[in-house]
């Protein structure tokens, strides 16, 4: 019997990977939202769904189903009824939203409403003229959690303040998508997505961890462009909360997990897709220093006797905050009952020696791809 | 009219007193001051590509692009009213030139610099550069200057511009025959300074967007990764520049210390690996002390034959008291600086650059002479305290078994 599937974001990184997932089951079909942008929409799903299954080592073992099972429904997120009409796809089974603006910083606010608030208003008009009773699953982030910190229930959500734009549009968007009771609305919160859980790559958008790392590498580089070899004795304080965990889970994870629980009996409404072991966030910022060539940070509370050099990278810690610090314990009641699993899955547990793969792994594409300005040329500069 | 003086380019960190040197030495009879010619062109060091494309001839056209274009970091400036103070071209109503339509890169303190008549000038320049035939670049700018000497009735030019040590390597590449007149300020008052300065400030901005992008983005239309920029300096971008985002810009003393310090390990490694007849060190404290005697020992290094006791007199007499200021600042603050400025102190000592209040230049007598030889310590001080100075000495000599620098 085949089962029809409606995704949004298809051509990221998450949603990618969940239409592989989806693709597991013979007889699967997915049609796809897509934006046609400098190629057609068919050639750009192609592409994203190809290069995901690489990164996750599947080599061309998919391209077959890509081709035969996954089509491309031209359209945008921020049009109405995501300028598609109903009749261009058959009735799907279940609707996915994962299409989001990942962006956080406030400049960018304006935007990042409109693509998560009313994209997802879109693609719920979308849902219903296609006429999909069961299930409107939208994957949204742990983190509609806010300032919240503490044991964070999955449960809608109860006023928390956001911290940042981004957790605030979620919020809004899920409120969309609870009051939209009609399609029986199930609400995914994956916490800091990483690469494959066994390749470790990542297909597209790199963001949350890669973001950090990210900066931190640009600052080491920063510094020894200032004065070379500033970044190696520099010996940073940073501020770190010695309780603090961050929830990493691998992107294959989520999308099983998603998949799983999108078949299972439950009626739950709202599901954590997080890590129940997550690795403590000083240890992971101890590994990210170490393969970047940093020296090993000093953990302290507070800003207190900073150099500049030390308040800039507090400063630059940003978005990234608020995930460092702080103890946020996410229940997966909901989660692991309609998973059946009474034990976490061993694939993922993030011990140093495994954060450190994916650490490095980031590492070694940024100095493959990043225009390093050359400390000769910084030197003339 | 070939020169036969050597090329001497007068280089330093900037905020360092070089600029005083420019105006004292367009007052002698002999030298042709050519004053920012470096920085200006290149666009506070944005455009040193093409400044200096490697090794492929530059034709006329090129030439006079390098020196008149409008170029897009002091554009951007001017136009939002924070060019550097050091900008010469007049901009008033009646002036060729205005905000609105920019100025040469030639014209901002190059040419005003020589003379008032400096529109005259450019434009006698433009048609001088339009006949030059294709050259390698650096001969394109040593016939400019001879241009420039010959219609000025000089014998010799010299350049200097603000923070050009950075650029010695690839001077002595590109002119190696040129000597280096080094001018070293305490790294503290030039990181102060350095931190109030519109141009260092606008060079520091574009060194970080540059390093977070990993492209320039005043040389380019791309914009990728701008999302990654952080709101201070996302609103520094061309295409939004504003003097208010520029003015709020947070670029401390101690930021500039760091550099400063940079500035002197990278520097004074390659002035140290040239000949020791190509490079006169002078200590910015040391020409305000005892200002004649310097400047006897400058003129001497740029051609003995252009001594000149008026001169000297009437250079000296242009000297104006500068009281150090980093001794004002908060005791947090000035560790602060000591700290990051430590590395360029160390750098001074290693290469043996490190200044000697009783120095006295080598054109004085000998017992002067020996007096600058006795209490190397004594000029740690200034720097450091009594204690690391006298340890310095004790390494430095051998007494009492302390062979190790201290730890600033």
């Amino acid at each position: 019997m085949t089962t029809t599937h409606f995704v949004t974001g298809g051509t990221g990184f998450v949603g990618s990977n969940l239409i592989l997932e989806l693709l597991g089951e013979p007889g699967t079909e997915i049609y796809a939202l897509t934006r046609s942008a400098g190629q057609s929409a068919e050639t750009r799903l192609r592409s994203a769904l190809r290069h995901a299954a690489r990164a996750a080592g599947h080599e061309d073992a998919l391209d077959d189903a890509i081709a035969a099972r996954c089509q491309a429904v031209e359209g945008d997120i921020l049009s109405e009824n995501c300028g598609v009409s109903a009749e261009s796809f058959p009735r799907p089974d279940q609707f996915w939203h994962v299409a989001a603006s990942l962006r956080y910083e406030d400049r960018y606010a304006a935007e990042i409403f409109r693509t998560n608030v009313e994209g997802t208003r879109n693609a719920i008009g979308l849902a219903r003229s296609s006429g999909v009773e069961r299930h409107f699953n939208y994957v949204s982030t742990a983190y509609v959690s806010g300032c919240r910190m503490g044991t964070i229930r999955e449960e809608v959500n109860a006023g928390q303040a956001a911290n940042n734009p981004y957790e605030g549009s979620k919020m809004e968007a899920e409120a969309l998508v609870h009051e939209s009771r009609d399609l029986h609305p199930r609400i995914f919160r994956p916490s800091i997505v990483i690469g494959h859980s066994i390749t470790r790559e990542v297909s597209s958008g790199f963001s949350g961890l890669y973001g950090f790392i990210k900066r931190v590498l640009k600052l080491r580089q920063l510094l020894d462009r200032i004065q070379d070899g500033l970044s190696t004795r520099a010996g940073l304080r940073v501020i770190a909360d010695p309780a603090a965990l961050l929830n990493l889970i691998p992107v294959d994870v989520v999308a099983r997990q998603m998949v799983r629980i999108s078949r299972s009996r439950s009626r739950a409404e709202v599901f954590h897709i997080t890590n129940p072991t997550p690795p403590p966030a000083a240890e992971v910022s101890r590994v990210i220093f170490r393969e970047l060539e940093l020296p090993q940070p000093v953990m302290v509370n507070d800003v207190t006797g900073m150099n500049w050099v030390e308040q800039k990278v507090e400063e630059g810690m940003g978005f990234y905050k608020s995930y460092f610090r702080g103890t946020r314990l996410f229940d997966r009641e909901n989660s692991d009952w309609a998973l059946g699993v009474r034990v976490p899955e061993p694939a993922y547990r993030m011990d140093s020696a495994t954060v450190a793969e994916y650490v490095r792994w980031y590492a070694d594409v940024l100095r493959g791809t990043t225009d390093l300005l050359p400390v000769a040329e910084a030197a003339a500069a | 009219m070939t020169s036969k003086v050597q090329p001497v380019f007068i280089v330093g960190t900037g905020r360092c007193g070089s600029t005083m040197l420019s105006n004292m030495i367009r007052d002698h009879a002999d030298i042709l001051s050519v004053s920012e010619f470096l920085v200006s062109v290149t666009d506070f060091a944005g455009r040193i590509p093409q400044t200096f494309p490697e090794g492929c001839p530059v034709d006329a056209r090129h030439v006079w692009d390098v020196l008149a274009g409008f170029h897009p970091r002091q554009t951007a400036m001017l136009r939002h009213g924070v060019e550097m103070d050091e900008m010469l071209y007049p901009l008033a109503p009646t002036s060729r030139f205005n905000r609105q339509t920019g100025v040469p890169a030639i014209l901002y303190v190059t040419l005003p610099h020589l003379t008032p008549d400096h529109d005259a000038l450019f434009d006698q320049l433009r048609d001088y550069v339009m006949t030059l035939k294709p050259d390698l670049a650096r001969r394109q700018y040593v016939r400019v200057f001879e241009w420039l000497q010959a219609r000025l009735g000089k014998k010799a030019w010299v350049e200097r511009s603000g923070g050009s040590l950075r650029a010695v390597p690839r001077l002595a590449k590109n002119f190696p025959e040129a000597r280096f007149i080094h001018i070293v300020r305490d790294g503290r008052d030039c990181a102060i300074s350095m931190s109030k300065h519109t141009g260092f400030r606008m060079m520091m901005a574009c060194t970080i967007m540059s390093q977070i992008l990993g492209y320039d983005p005043y040389d380019t239309d791309r914009r990728e990764g701008v999302e990654e920029l952080p709101d201070p300096l996302y609103n520094l971008l061309p295409e939004r520049f504003n003097g208010e985002a520029f003015a709020k810009l947070d670029a401390p003393a101690a930021l500039f210390g760091h550099y400063w310090s940079g500035e002197m390990m990278r520097g004074l490694k390659t002035l140290a690996e040239l000949s020791a007849d190509r490079v006169l060190t002078i200590h910015f404290e040391d020409i305000l002390a005892q200002p004649e005697p310097w400047l006897r020992r400058l003129v001497e290094f740029i051609d003995p034959s252009f001594a000149d006791e008026d001169w000297v007199r009437s250079a000296a007499a242009t000297i104006r008291p500068v009281r150090s200021s980093w001794r004002k600042l908060p005791a947090s603050e000035q560790t602060a600086l000591t700290d990051a400025c430590t590395p360029g102190f160390q750098a001074l000592n290693k290469y043996g650059f490190e200044r000697e209040p009783d120095a006295i230049p080598v054109s004085t007598p000998l017992l002067a002479r020996l007096r600058q030889k006795v209490s190397p310590a004594i000029a740690l001080t200034k720097f450091v305290g009594v204690r690391p100075a006298l340890a310095v000495a004790k390494a430095r000599w051998g007494r009492m078994g302390d062979a190790t620098a201290p730890t600033l």
